[in-house]
């Protein structure tokens, strides 16, 4: 049978890899191509099974790594294991360069698979780079931005290499296409070529051998020790969907970090030259390793090595320096809201993400959109969860039931009021604690969507009540009221998500002649203005901090 | 005169050669095309945000929002940069938020009183200049101008890592 013979024959030709040659061992300097063989087939598997799932489009490519991590069987383990293994891959590339820099398998007739694995090198990081930009969260994004800018600035190829990239001017579909191509296709091609040669380079004679289980073993290890830090750590993490409009310190991958610890230990004027010049030095000595340490002339030996590891060091201290500098608290805090960002698209992704993308989920949401805007247009005047500076009330806990008692008790307290130039409202806390309870309960009720908890019924009716009889002397409601004249602010439906939004809109509409805050219907598109009500309406289901908090409150019910 | 096995000899170098340029011309084509055709985005003036949501004090950041056309695809109000608006004593200054040593997002201090970029360190006195790290120019100005109450910005990018403004299009 052709199949069978042909299965025989692709697994001697795995078995030869991982001990090659069959007669007394592998040498030393080919003791790491059975491991890289291995692992490279390792990634062509895991990465066809990945490419079922994966959409390389900026609005998919998150959502279907999302999916691909939480929702397909054995999805995060499939995505682990091929992230992992690649940089195995790269550990056992470096391996096997140094093994045969140490024998000296490089000269004579080796060179061709000494080229081959240096070639390799180029291809896996290439691959490492474009592999880790496909899942398009924040670091990626704005990682690859930094990037393609520093290729940019090379003289001459650079501007249209980073194009040529980028699939255009900027980052957009056809950068996520065009990463995807080369990551999948043309780069692994290129590499299995090289591979191919890589293994048919061949030791110089009376290189020393090694016993054959040798090989096999690093395999194993390799692959273990692949499956133990997917196992132990969960996978990659998914960060943040990338956001193009919110800034994030990007940082770079451990196989890259020597170059970012480089770049910044240089003036900047030289950076370009620092991460091209002197990697492109160090690269072009071990190109020529073959021809400086020529067979027969031992004496060039030694310079030449020691050169190729005084690289190898400074690579690693480099990597040591970069890895050991501690953010500063500024980066700690970009980290810690980008985080905040990521469990909140995780949470909303769970109800399943719109054709729009991620991003069109977090625009809809009012957790994180209209947080942003309540961070950007409100925290000048108004205090919420201790941001933002104290001019107008305080919104933490906003509307609650515990907020509404304490601004019956107090309204002209800091925290209220009393910044503002509205003063007219007396104290309410002579009509007794309870009574307090009732309005605020009957206030807490105009607000109440379905499917929430309303207060007690009988309170809300007490409350109603009171408010008739009391508070609509002055406060507007339900087109009657204000029977005084005062032009006390409108609370029909207060809080609820319509009055906020007309609060932020339009806000004479509630204050008439008493309006102190601008009207942010010229500035917010109405979606924003519709986003930061919800966001503020969720308030009320907070904890209250007052300053100094009044004692007759407990906990408003 | 040719005889037949030369003749089919160069016919099969032909059809190779055919085959050849046939995938290969347009091959390059698409592969370069991004190089050949340029974003028909005209730069003109977009309108950022009412006059008067320029605080007296510090900058304010705000979106510059577009249609964006990419490949096959044309959005309408997409975010298509980010500015900082400060009032100066000649009226509202722009300054693009993209950190002109590599393209992060440049974030305003308070406490500080000056930009920061958090990806290495550049930092930006509220005019724009450099006042540490690798930004090779200070961050760039962008033309501003007021109509009908509302500030307008001439929006653009700028080529990264140069001293000089060189305008990416």
């Amino acid at each position: 049978m052709a199949a069978a013979d042909r299965m025989r024959r692709a697994v001697d030709a795995l078995a030869r890899a991982l001990a090659l040659p069959a007669e007394g061992g592998p040498s030393l300097g080919r003791v790491f191509v059975a491991a890289l063989v291995v692992l490279f087939a390792f990634e062509a598997v895991t990465g066809l099974l990945l490419a079922l799932t994966y959409v390389p489009s900026p609005t998919d490519a998150w959502a279907s790594v999302f999916f691909l991590d939480r929702v397909v069987t054995g999805g995060w383990m499939l995505r682990g294991l091929h992230h992992f293994a690649a940089q195995a891959l790269l550990v056992v590339l470096a391996c096997h360069l140094v093994a045969v820099a140490a024998a000296g398998a490089y000269r004579g007739a080796g060179r061709g698979g000494w080229w081959a694995a240096l070639g390799l090198l180029v291809m896996l990081l290439g691959l490492l780079i474009t592999g880790h930009r496909l899942p398009w969260d924040q670091n990626t994004y704005w990682a690859l931005q930094v990037e393609l800018n520093l290729a940019g600035a090379v003289p001459v190829i650079g501007p249209p290499l980073r194009r040529l990239v980028l699939g255009g001017a900027d980052a957009g579909k056809l950068t996520l296409t065009r990463l995807y191509a080369l990551h999948a296709l043309f780069l692994p091609l290129a590499a299995w070529w090289l591979l191919r040669r890589v293994r048919s380079g061949v030791a110089p004679e009376g290189a020393r051998r090694l016993p054959a289980w040798v090989a096999p073993t690093i395999v194993w290890i390799a692959l273990l020790v692949v499956a133990g830090v997917t196992v132990a750590t969960g996978g990659p993490a998914l960060g943040a969907p990338a956001e193009p409009d919110r800034a994030f310190p990007a940082r770079p991958e451990w196989f890259i970090l020597h170059l970012y610890a480089l770049r910044s230990l240089v003036p900047p004027s030289l950076e370009i030259a620092a991460i091209t010049v002197v990697p492109g030095l160090g690269f072009a000595l071990l190109v020529a390793l073959p021809w400086i340490d020529r067979e027969g002339e031992r004496a060039r030996r030694v310079p030449a090595l020691a050169g190729a590891g005084a690289m190898l060091l400074a690579v690693v201290a480099l990597t040591g320096v970069a890895a050991a500098k501690e953010p500063d608290e500024d980066t700690k805090e970009a980290f810690a809201e980008a985080d905040r960002r990521r469990a909140r698209a995780l949470e909303l992704a769970d109800d399943g993400i719109p054709p729009g993308g991620p991003l069109a989920m977090l625009a809809n949401d009012p957790l994180t959109r209209g947080r942003d805007v309540y961070h950007q247009y409100c925290t000048g005047c108004h205090v919420l969860d201790g941001e933002g500076e104290r001019k107008a009330a305080d919104h933490t806990g906003f509307a609650s039931r515990a907020w509404i008692v304490a601004l019956l008790h107090d309204p002209d307290a800091p925290h209220f009021f009393g910044e503002t130039g509205i003063d007219d409202m007396p104290s309410q806390s002579d009509k007794g604690a309870d009574a307090l309870r009732d309005a605020a309960a009957f206030l807490f009720s105009l607000g109440v969507q379905e499917g929430e908890e309303a207060p007690p019924a009988e309170r809300v009716a007490r409350g109603r009540t009171l408010w008739e009889g009391k508070c609509m002397t002055c406060h507007l409601f339900e087109g009657d009221g204000d029977f005084l004249g005062l032009g006390g602010p409108d609370l029909t439906g207060y809080a609820s998500v319509e009055w906020i939004r007309t609060q932020t809109a339009r806000p004479e509409t509630h204050y008439g002649e008493l309006d102190e805050m601008p009207a942010f219907e010229d500035q917010l598109r109405p979606h924003d203005v519709d986003m930061v009500a919800r966001y503020l309406r969720l308030q009320r289901f907070e904890e209250p901090v007052f300053p100094e908090r009044p004692d007759d409150d407990e906990d408003g019910r | 005169m040719t005889d037949r096995r030369t003749f089919i000899g160069w016919l099969a170098a032909g059809a190779a050669a055919a085959g050849a340029a046939l995938a290969g011309i347009p091959g390059l084509g698409a592969v370069l095309d991004p190089l050949l055709r340029r974003s028909r985005d005209t730069g003109g003036w977009r309108d950022v945000a009412p006059e008067p949501l320029v605080p007296a004090e510090g900058p304010v950041s705000l979106p510059v929002v577009g249609d964006v056309v990419d490949a096959w695809s044309r959005a309408e109000d997409q975010v298509l940069g980010t500015v900082w608006l400060r009032r100066t004593d000649d009226g509202i200054a722009a300054l693009s938020a993209e950190c002109p040593h590599l393209g992060c997002k440049v974030s305003w201090s308070k406490d500080e009183g000056q930009y920061a970029c958090p990806c290495h360190e550049s930092g930006f006195g509220e005019d724009g200049s450099v006042l540490y790290g690798p930004s090779p120019r200070g961050m760039d100005p962008l033309e501003t101008r007021v109509r009908d109450g509302r500030v307008e910005v001439r929006f653009k990018r700028f080529r990264t890592q140069t001293s000089d403004r060189v305008e990416v299009g």
